[in-house]
């Protein structure tokens, strides 16, 4: 009692409370049980409950009342030996269960072992010692069976292990809810028959070829009776002696990874499907230019199968952002020509690029039977303009040598009609050379010759061949000009016959007054105007007046000598020299027609001239080499040759330039032209290698002219030069490298 | 406008085009002023009279059948006898291209198809002026 009371005492504290059943119908032996537990002095308690028979043990048990543990007796009134313990497993299959057998009956307890028991303990005088340890150990293994198991049932694959006969010996939870099935049921059964619901194993189970090579497997099963994609991994079990015994069986629901992958493999073929059936040639092209591949469009564009393509050097060169036109050979069709977008993409995780080929051959065959007519058109405009100027001549030379009496004399109404007739003859003139004009603008066939030029300059020159006309139509020219002008750059000819244009027509449209001309400049931009003080121009008949052949009615009368196609002229010309003309005008007080030529800094004109040969060289894959001569010590030579000296020699050394590089017209590489007073560039179609040659040959034409014309010691020539795309391939790297090369250029010929 | 009166010296012209009529009215207007005259239809004969008729001035046109202007003026500036004779370009393409090849060609004067025949002899009279010096 005292040591019960200790021991409770005990047990409020920290002692576990062991629940113990003793079924013993022996009243000696169960006195003697319970003594040992109250006596015992192990970190537990034991509360204790007794059952007579079999019948009460299973009465108590199904009364859900809670063990830990079973102290059973194989020789009860009701039960005899191993059957006690199987009964008393079906009510409980996890309880322990320590058998007490008696002394000559050693072979039950292990039999009753083999039946479920966890331990065996022999009545007499081992059981005061052994009777606590027993309890104890059962309950430590029924405790790290529990914990495997519920580790075991936590995985979430499908676990089993299987004897080597396919026979599962265990399986976790996720197994039998896989296979709609209590645990205890599944054990014992073979896996195929219970997991794949057939009488032979399943062909692609991986166990298959473990028992056959004893290593682990891993296999992807997709069993329609199953319904799930499973990933079986298969380990080899070996026995104490080596031998195969079986595998553990681990088994992933791979279902929701194997849809993803299906609607991948969905989403790639049908991508696939879309780029192969594209009209467009698709290739792509990693980033050291090898194709890695190519669509069926790309194969007719290139007339070579996909995978003769794929590996080999894409050879056309690809550039962000670029559209160029390929020569293309064509499956099935004459060679034609491809226009090439280039994007930059990912291949296989590495960058590259996407190259988008469409055949414009077609298209291109109808843009050049459109130029072809608009070329053959044009020759025809060509070709009448001249026809009509030789019968003109003759009407012309006829009529003036009468009307002037070279031919005899005339009286007053003759020379009136006459008079009339002349006046006609010129207007006709005048409007075949506009029609001329305004052709070759419309076709782009008019050369421009840009150069820095004084617009101020060109202002003076009209008012020169301007002022007689007017003053006999008894108008007066003046001028107001801003003398702080930079030089701007632009084709004095072309200039010339716009504002000659607009101060013809201000003479025209003015009765009295006057004409003015004004420049000014703005931020980016010179400004000419000329205002007169004539009839002026209506609101609704402004906008039509750059238009083609639009004369208009000005203050409702009409002038004769016009063609309409001036101002059309002169909208064109200052629009390509990327300027604007506009007019200001108040009907019946006069009109002021304005325009505009940009500044380009000289750095911009060279910018300009470098960019548009960088373009053609580019579209046409060819190279450009960007050559700058300049004067050394221009400041100096001013003070030793005279100002014309300077100037015709400057124009011999643009001529001579010109005159030695091979120039195509309407080209942008070859071009020469002056950047500033003293700098020349030249624009040379040549690459790296040849670039030394056409210096030295210009350098040798110019030494020769100077040393001619005595001016070798007073004239140096410093020469720097860059190419694209072998040195650089922007502008400004370009000039960069050009310059520094002239900065270093020796200056020992002239000091 | 030259008067009749004006000293021409009686110079001789050649008058080279393909086209009658213009031959006749330069024809009429250059005799009115003072000038002798002698014609060709083309180049070929105007290669052959120049040999025979030494004129002090030759109004070349440009475009004509056998033989045309330029071609014409290469032959003529080819010979020694001949370079020196001013040749007056008469031409009706106005381009800039065809009027500096002109002026390449050798010709010192060009006049653009229609003119003012008073502008014809303002060029004639100052090309043989200078040719004079």
């Amino acid at each position: 009692m005292e040591i019960q009371t200790s021991g409770k005492s005990q047990a409020l504290t920290d002692k576990k409370l062991v629940k113990v059943l003793l079924v013993e119908d022996d009243v000696i032996d169960r006195k003697l049980v319970e003594r040992i537990l109250a006596k015992s002095s192990k970190p537990v308690e034991f509360t204790l409950e007794f059952a007579e028979n079999l019948s009460a043990a299973i009465e108590q048990l199904s009364n859900n009342k809670r063990y830990d543990i079973i102290l059973l007796d194989l020789m009860l009134p009701d039960s005899y030996g191993v059957e006690t313990v199987q009964r008393v497993r079906e009510i409980n299959p996890h309880i322990p269960i320590v058998v007490l057998t008696g002394l000559d009956d050693e072979q039950a307890g292990l039999s009753a072992i083999e039946n479920g028991a966890t331990d065996y303990l022999i009545k007499g005088q081992e059981l005061p010692n052994m009777l606590v340890r027993a309890i104890l150990y059962a309950l430590a293994r029924k405790k790290e069976t529990e914990d495997w198991s519920k580790t075991f049932d936590a995985i979430s694959d499908l676990v089993f292990i299987q004897d080597k006969d396919f026979t599962i010996t265990k399986a976790n939870k996720a197994f039998a809810e896989a296979v709609k099935s209590k645990l205890e049921d599944v054990v014992g059964k073979k896996c195929y028959e219970i997991f794949h619901k057939r009488d032979i194993s399943w062909p692609q189970c991986p166990f298959e070829k473990s028992r056959v090579d004893k290593k682990p497997h891993t296999e992807e099963i997709n069993d329609p009776h199953v319904g799930i994609y499973l990933l079986v991994t298969v380990s080899p079990v070996f026995d104490d002696d080596g031998e195969f015994a079986g595998s553990v069986h681990i088994a992933r629901d791979i279902t929701e990874r194997k849809k993803l992958e299906e609607q991948l493999q969905i989403n790639k073929a049908s991508f696939y499907n879309i780029v192969e059936k594209s009209a467009d040639g698709v290739v792509v092209v990693d980033k050291e230019g090898i194709v890695q591949f190519a669509n069926h469009a790309a194969e007719n564009l290139f007339n070579h199968k996909a995978e003769d393509l794929i590996g080999e050097m894409f050879g056309f060169p690809v550039v962000a952002g670029e559209v160029m036109e390929l020569d293309v050979i064509r499956n099935g069709k004459e060679p034609g020509i491809a226009e090439m977008r280039v994007v930059e993409t990912q291949w296989e995780d590495q960058g590259a690029w996407l190259a988008l080929l469409r055949d414009i051959t077609e298209r291109k065959g109808a843009e050049e039977k459109l130029k072809e007519t608009i070329r053959m058109k044009s020759d025809f405009i060509s070709t009448v303009s001249h026809e009509l100027r030789t019968p003109l001549t003759a009407i012309k030379g006829g009529i003036a040598l009468v009307l002037d009496g070279l031919a005899g004399d005339i009286n007053e109404e003759q020379k009136e009609v006459l008079g009339i007739s002349k006046k006609n003859v010129d207007r006709l003139a005048r409007l075949i050379n506009d029609v001329l004009d305004f052709q070759k603008l419309d076709f782009g066939k008019m050369k421009f010759n840009l150069e820095a030029n004084d617009i101020n300059q060109i202002v003076k020159d009209v008012y020169e061949t301007m002022g007689t006309p007017a003053k006999a139509a008894g108008l007066d020219i003046l001028l107001e000009l801003d003398t702080s002008l930079p030089r701007c750059s632009f084709d004095s000819d072309m200039i010339t016959q716009v504002l000659t244009n607009l101060v013809n027509n201000a003479i025209k449209f003015t009765e009295e007054g006057n004409i003015a001309i004004k420049t000014s400049k703005t931020e980016d931009v010179v400004q000419v105007s000329v205002s007169d003080t004539g009839y002026g121009i209506r609101k609704e008949d402004i906008s039509k007046l750059f238009n083609n052949f639009e004369q208009l009615g000005r203050g409702g009368e009409r002038k004769t000598g016009g063609t309409g196609l001036g101002l059309a002229i002169s909208n064109e010309i200052v629009e390509r020299h990327g300027g604007m003309i506009w007019v200001e005008s108040e009907h019946g007080k006069g009109s002021t027609f304005t325009f505009t030529l940009p500044i380009y800094g000289t750095e911009g004109l060279l910018k300009k001239s470098i960019n548009d040969g960088i373009r053609e060289a580019s579209k046409n894959d060819t190279k450009m080499s960007l050559i700058l001569i300049s004067i050394a010590d221009f400041d100096k030579l001013q003070q030793k040759l005279s100002h014309e000296k300077i100037t015709s020699t400057l124009q011999d050394i643009k001529a001579l330039l010109q005159n030695n590089l091979r120039r195509k017209p309407h080209r942008a590489i070859d071009a020469v032209f002056k950047l500033s007073i003293e700098v020349f560039v030249v624009l040379a179609n040549c690459g790296k290698e040849n670039t030394p040659k056409v210096r030295a040959r210009l350098e040798q034409k110019l030494d020769d002219y100077l040393a001619d014309k005595n001016l070798a010691d007073k004239i140096r020539l410093v020469f720097g030069c860059a190419t694209y795309p072998d040195d650089a391939s922007t502008n400004e790297d370009l000039i960069m490298k050009a310059r520094k090369l002239q900065a270093i250029a020796p200056v020992a010929s002239f000091v | 406008m030259l008067s009749k009166k004006e000293n021409t010296n009686g110079n001789k012209i050649l008058v080279v085009d393909d086209e009658q009529d213009i031959v006749t009215i330069i024809g009429k207007v250059l005799k009115k002023n003072g000038y002798e005259i002698t014609t060709a239809k083309d180049g070929l004969e105007c290669i052959d009279k120049v040999s025979r008729e030494q004129p002090d001035l030759i109004l070349l046109d440009n475009i004509m059948p056998n033989m045309d202007g330029p071609a014409a003026m290469a032959k003529l500036k080819a010979s020694k006898e001949t370079q020196d004779i001013p040749v007056i370009m008469v031409t009706a393409l106005a381009d800039k291209e065809h009027i500096t090849g002109a002026q390449k060609g050798g010709a010192i004067e060009y006049i653009v198809k229609p003119f003012d025949y008073t502008v014809l002899l303002e060029k004639i009279a100052k090309v043989l002026k200078s040719k004079r010096k």
